[in-house]
């Protein structure tokens, strides 16, 4: 039994006809970081929606631990299914100081555990000192990491980053990926990553998929290429 | 009944969502109910009101409707053109005193014009006494159909200014510059491109403005104009036929569905995929020191007759009433004012933010729907909204009659039908558009992220609102308050209809005094309704230039 299991997904978005996603299937080992690479427009936000819950699959089924999470009978909302996410723009709560935007997902601790939380997150992306600023006062680069340290918080069963560095110009980003690669190292997460960049995946992936747009007339019915690095 | 839905839907489904399709379904119960009526055995009276009131009550609606369209868009049209395309004198201080005319209802307009026009006003005794001019009464009866016309274009041309001129702003920098470096002449391309492309924005306008003339009944009371409004009153205070005034009342909101659909239509076939071009706004032409000389005048008259003389004229009746009038009964009265609006209000927008917030979580058909729905309270006139209301409280009495009886109030007693509950229940549905839209607003600015995020982090719906939506949407929420309490204070026919025995509030009050023949005592309510209408004319240019940015 794999750690999460796809299988057989379909999506299309409400009102609209062609399928986003169709027959779409993956497995994840625990601890193992997947890559999803492919071109705009190819659905990998749209599956990465789909694995977080906050879309509702067409078909097919979603389970995470053995357990079902998304299935023609059964849907587990996006705040039960301990999947944290890093969003493309990082989302950061503007009217929260980092240190807020760290303990909202810590939900069941006492003052004392949520606060030593904190901080041990804190320097885990090496932001000790930033705990009281605001998300427009820190440099792009330190908000993505306040997003990691935000999503990482509550212990997630399955981390998702979606094009985590695209608003990161290249020198920042060689840095950043070093650190991410140990952060994702050091806690051992299960995580996939949707990226445009070759080297992104290939520095920080033990797998890379590669999704291709799926045109109903080309290649109705057939798996999603899997190509493994 | 759950596993009935497409899972899709099943899957999103939450208390919100609930909440606020049971308020839609309770805000939908009058207006089905007067639709219901047209289906129902009409009264034997009936063929009398079809035969001698009917065509000739809906013809003069029609033609009040209709002239006043037409006049607010020719002025709304050229105004909004003529501001954001052109530089002149005082264009600044215009294009701003262009809106201030929403903030005088068009009730206190009539009473205000009718009074000063007459034999023993201001206007005519100034020309009798210092110059000596004896006049021809005819050129001075503003109390006629044309009067009427005049009234309402003046003070509605606003709607079409404000929604055009914002379109234009926003939109059309590119089209009209290519136009011109194409050498197009400049009154030509006003025909053949400004037009053609907001015109989606001037049917907006436009259906706004019908939507009020359709609303009024106090200036064709005053004016004496055979209204379909007019008409429901007679058939309802005058015959006592409640069926055949709520058949009036069903055929009129036909009539007005009618209408609101084609006005989405005619939007919806004219959407553009226009280029908003926001860093380049369109550069103004300079008029010339003759045109630029006659624009500015024509735009002082215009405020003027549309929003300082009126005001000014109030002001000194104000000064003359103001020992009679300014009193303890007064001071009651303005507090149940803003009493009861300010209740209306808060219940109002708590129902506004359930119900932005499910049509949010909820991107379907049917939620569009309902936000539709919404939208059409705003259309309903008064007097048919209050006739639906009364009818459908009046049964609801009726089936509590057991209870009523058991609470010691003695049975057949119209509890519900006789309180504020029922007026503060109409003031819901007629404006809950109001704070729809500024939520919905505020939502559009924050996207969807952050409350994603939060669920992400373990947040429910509802515990995303509290700490993550209502925080970033407060300033939407606050907005969407402050105006539909505005509204509420200024309404007149569903509070004239509704109110309990014996309550007043400013509009009823100077409707009231104006009606009784004192007008002179109506300035000073008038005034205050005038200067919390201000109030809301800035906060709209407010929020319109923040949502620009
Ligand atoms: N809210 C939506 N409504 C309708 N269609 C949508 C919506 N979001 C995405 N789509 C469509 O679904 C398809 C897949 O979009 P998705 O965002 O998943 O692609 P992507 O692979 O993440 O692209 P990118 O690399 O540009 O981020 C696209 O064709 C897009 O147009
Ligand atoms: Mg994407």
């Amino acid at each position: 039994m794999s750690f999460v299991s796809i299988h057989a997904l379909s999506y299309s978005y409400p009102g609209t006809a062609a399928a986003v996603l169709n027959d779409f299937s993956l497995d994840l080992e625990q601890g193992e970081v997947v890559g999803l690479l492919g071109q705009s427009g190819s659905g990998k936000s749209t599956l990465l929606r789909l694995i977080a819950g906050l879309e509702a699959p067409s078909q097919g089924e979603i389970s995470i631990q053995g357990e079902t999470m998304s299935s023609r009978h059964k849907f587990v909302q996006p705040e039960r299914r301990g999947v944290g996410m890093v969003f493309q723009d990082y989302a950061l709560f503007p009217h929260m100081n980092v240190s807020r935007n760290i303990a909202f997902g810590l939900r069941g601790l006492s003052r004392n555990e949520r606060k030593n939380r904190v901080t041990d997150m804190l320097e885990l992306v090496k932001l000790a000192d930033y705990g009281h600023r605001y998300p427009h006062e820190l440099s792009g680069g330190q908000q993505q990491r306040v997003a990691f340290a935000r999503a990482l918080a509550p212990s997630p069963r399955l981390l998702l980053m979606d094009e985590p560095f695209s608003n990161l110009d290249s020198e920042l980003k060689n840095g950043i990926r070093k650190e991410l690669k140990e952060l994702l190292h050091q806690t051992g997460i299960t995580s996939i990553l949707v990226t445009h960049d070759h080297e992104d995946a290939e520095a920080l992936c033990d797998r890379i998929i590669r999704m291709t747009s799926f045109m109903p007339e080309l290649q109705a019915g057939k798996k999603h290429q899997l190509v493994t690095s | 009944m759950k596993h009935l839905l497409p899972s899709r839907i099943r899957h999103k489904l939450n208390g919100w969502i609930v909440i606020s399709g049971i308020g839609a379904l309770a805000a939908l119960l009058p207006s089905l109910y007067i639709l219901t009526g047209l289906l129902r055995r009409p009264s034997e009276n009936w063929a009398h009101i079809q035969e001698y009131m009917l065509f000739n009550y809906a013809w003069e609606s029609l033609l009040l409707t209709g002239g006043t369209v037409a006049a607010t868009v020719v002025a709304g049209t050229s105004l909004a053109w003529l501001t954001t395309a052109y530089d002149f004198p005082l264009r600044r201080f215009l294009s701003f005193a262009f809106v201030l005319p929403l903030a005088i209802p068009p009730y206190i307009a009539a009473y205000t014009y009718g009074s000063m026009l007459s034999y023993t006003g201001s206007v005519q005794t100034f020309m009798r006494n210092t110059l000596g001019w004896s006049v021809d009464q005819r050129y001075f009866n503003i109390m006629s159909m044309e009067g009427a016309i005049w009234i309402f274009s003046l003070f509605l041309f606003p709607y079409v200014y404000l929604i055009t001129r914002t379109f234009l702003e926003k939109h059309s920098a590119s089209f009209i510059e290519n136009a011109r470096l194409l050498g197009g002449h400049p009154v030509s391309n006003f025909f053949r491109i400004v037009l053609p492309l907001s015109q989606g924005a001037i049917a907006g306008g436009a259906s706004l403005v019908a939507f009020e003339v359709l609303n009024d009944y106090g200036v064709s009371k005053h004016f004496g104009i055979s209204t379909f409004t007019a008409a429901i009153f007679k058939t309802w205070f005058g015959m006592y036929d409640v069926d055949s005034a709520i058949r009036l009342s069903g055929l009129l909101m036909s009539f007005i569905i009618g209408l609101f659909i084609a006005e989405r239509w005619m939007r919806r076939r004219r959407r553009y995929h226009l280029p908003v071009n926001r860093s380049t706004p369109l550069r103004r032409m300079r008029l010339g020191r003759v045109s630029g000389g006659i624009a500015a005048t024509v735009g002082i008259i215009i405020t003027l007759l549309s929003f300082f003389i009126p005001v000014a004229q109030l002001a000194v009746w104000a000064v003359w009433t103001y020992d009679d009038v300014w009193n303890d009964r007064f001071f009651r009265m303005i507090g149940n004012t803003l009493g009861v609006s300010a209740a209306a209000a808060a219940l109002l927008m708590v129902l506004a933010v359930i119900a932005a917030n499910a049509s949010r979580t909820w991107r379907s058909g049917i939620t569009l729907v309902s936000s539709k729905l919404l939208s059409m309270g705003y259309s309903i006139p008064g007097a048919v909204l209050s006739i639906g209301v009364l009818a459908v409280f009046i049964s609801l009495d009726k089936r509590l009659a057991g209870v009523y009886e058991a609470m010691g109030f003695g049975a057949n007693k119209l509890v519900l039908s006789m309180s504020l509950i029922m007026l503060v229940f109409a003031y819901i549905i007629r404006f809950l558009a109001v704070g729809f839209n500024a939520v919905d607003a505020g939502y559009d600015r924050i996207g969807e992220r952050y409350s994603e995020a939060s669920r992400m982090l373990g947040h429910g719906v509802t515990a995303t609102f509290f700490k993550v939506e209502l925080p970033l949407i407060k300033g939407a929420v606050l907005t969407g308050g402050i105006l539909a309490f505005l509204e509420i204070v200024k309404e007149l026919p569903l509070t004239l209809l509704l109110r309990p025995f014996n309550f007043d509030t400013l509009a009823t009050k100077a409707y009231q005094y104006a009606s009784d023949e004192q007008i002179h005592q109506a300035a000073i309510p008038s005034l205050i309704i005038i200067l919390l209408g201000v109030i809301a004319v800035c906060i709209y240019q407010w929020m319109g230039r923040r949502g620009s940015t």
